[in-house]
């Protein structure tokens, strides 16, 4: 079954690079969840992150045909959602539309395991709150390096800083999320 | 904290696995071990939790690539047109080289 949808894949990616715009788009349905939490993720803003979706895939079927499949596409639509999210932040940042209010928290709609939940529900809502409120620069080195397992080379390439510097922001945000996450059981 | 606790909590908050005599020995490195542990692993299981993409994303999506396929089709048009004013230019300097022969 697994090996089924991997030829699957396959055969759409395949046909999507000779540019036919329904698997394409079929590929969009597949992907859209996983690109639209990595954008929520790092943008914090829910508005903000379907804009990021929407242009990662975007960007994507135009740099499709260039796609050599060195990496899993789910790999290559993250680099290229990272990318997109960060221009698209900036931008909003400069023109001031990111309203505090229509922050988002992180998860809400996202339903954890039972075991999950049996174990420690409000710690992991506390988590997902906590990573939310972490400043900009420390909520990206998060989710990159912690959540979605990137090195911390490829972190600091993305962010364009010294692997020193990710490291130094990882520390201190790992810090303020323990510190979140326990102060009102210590 | 005491003071031989501090360098062990830097390292643990980089490394929980980290592990020193110090830490072997210390409860409450241990126990702060336990909670950066514990962080990592929560932070880890968000990754699988997704959350829904706004309806009719992919509907969006569709209208935005067929924007895109429309450039290739403009320059193609330019294309055309860039020939065809070639073949006039042509046709313009073999009919004035004609003249210039005939006269």
């Amino acid at each position: 079954m697994a090996d089924r949808n991997v030829e699957e894949g396959r055969e759409l990616l395949e046909r999507a690079q000779n540019g036919d715009e329904g698997a394409f788009s079929e590929l969009v349905r597949i992907h859209q969840s996983e690109v639209f939490t990595l954008a929520l993720r790092l943008l914090g803003n829910y508005e903000l992150a379907a804009d990021a979706a929407q242009e990662t895939f975007i960007r994507a079927w135009r740099a499709l045909p260039k796609f050599r499949g060195d990496a899993a596409l789910s790999t290559w639509l993250h680099r290229i959602t990272v990318n997109t999210s960060w221009t698209l932040g900036r931008r909003a940042q400069r023109h001031n539309a990111v309203d505090i209010d229509e922050v988002a928290p992180i998860g809400d709609d996202t339903q954890p395991s039972p075991e999950a939940v049996a174990e420690n529900a409000e710690l992991q809502a506390r988590l997902r709150n906590a990573v939310t409120d972490l400043p900009d620069a420390h909520r990206a080195v998060v989710v990159l390096k912690d959540i979605y397992g990137w090195s911390h080379a490829e972190v600091a390439e993305s962010l364009d800083i010294s692997v020193t510097a990710a490291k130094v922001r990882l520390h201190r945000a790992r810090k303020r999320l323990k510190e979140s996450l326990w102060r009102e059981m210590v | 904290m005491r003071a031989a606790c501090l360098p062990n909590r830097i390292r643990l908050t980089s490394d929980p696995s980290f592990n020193s005599g110090h830490v072997s020995e210390c409860l409450r490195c241990q126990a702060e071990a336990a909670k950066y542990r514990t962080l990592l692993r929560y932070l880890m299981e968000i990754r699988s939790q997704l959350v829904p993409a706004p309806a009719g994303l992919v509907e969006v999506v569709g209208r935005g690539l067929s924007r895109v396929t429309d450039v290739p089709k403009k320059s193609r048009v330019r294309e055309v047109a860039f020939a065809a004013s070639g073949v006039v230019a042509m046709a313009g300097a073999v009919t004035l080289w004609r003249r210039r022969v005939s006269a």
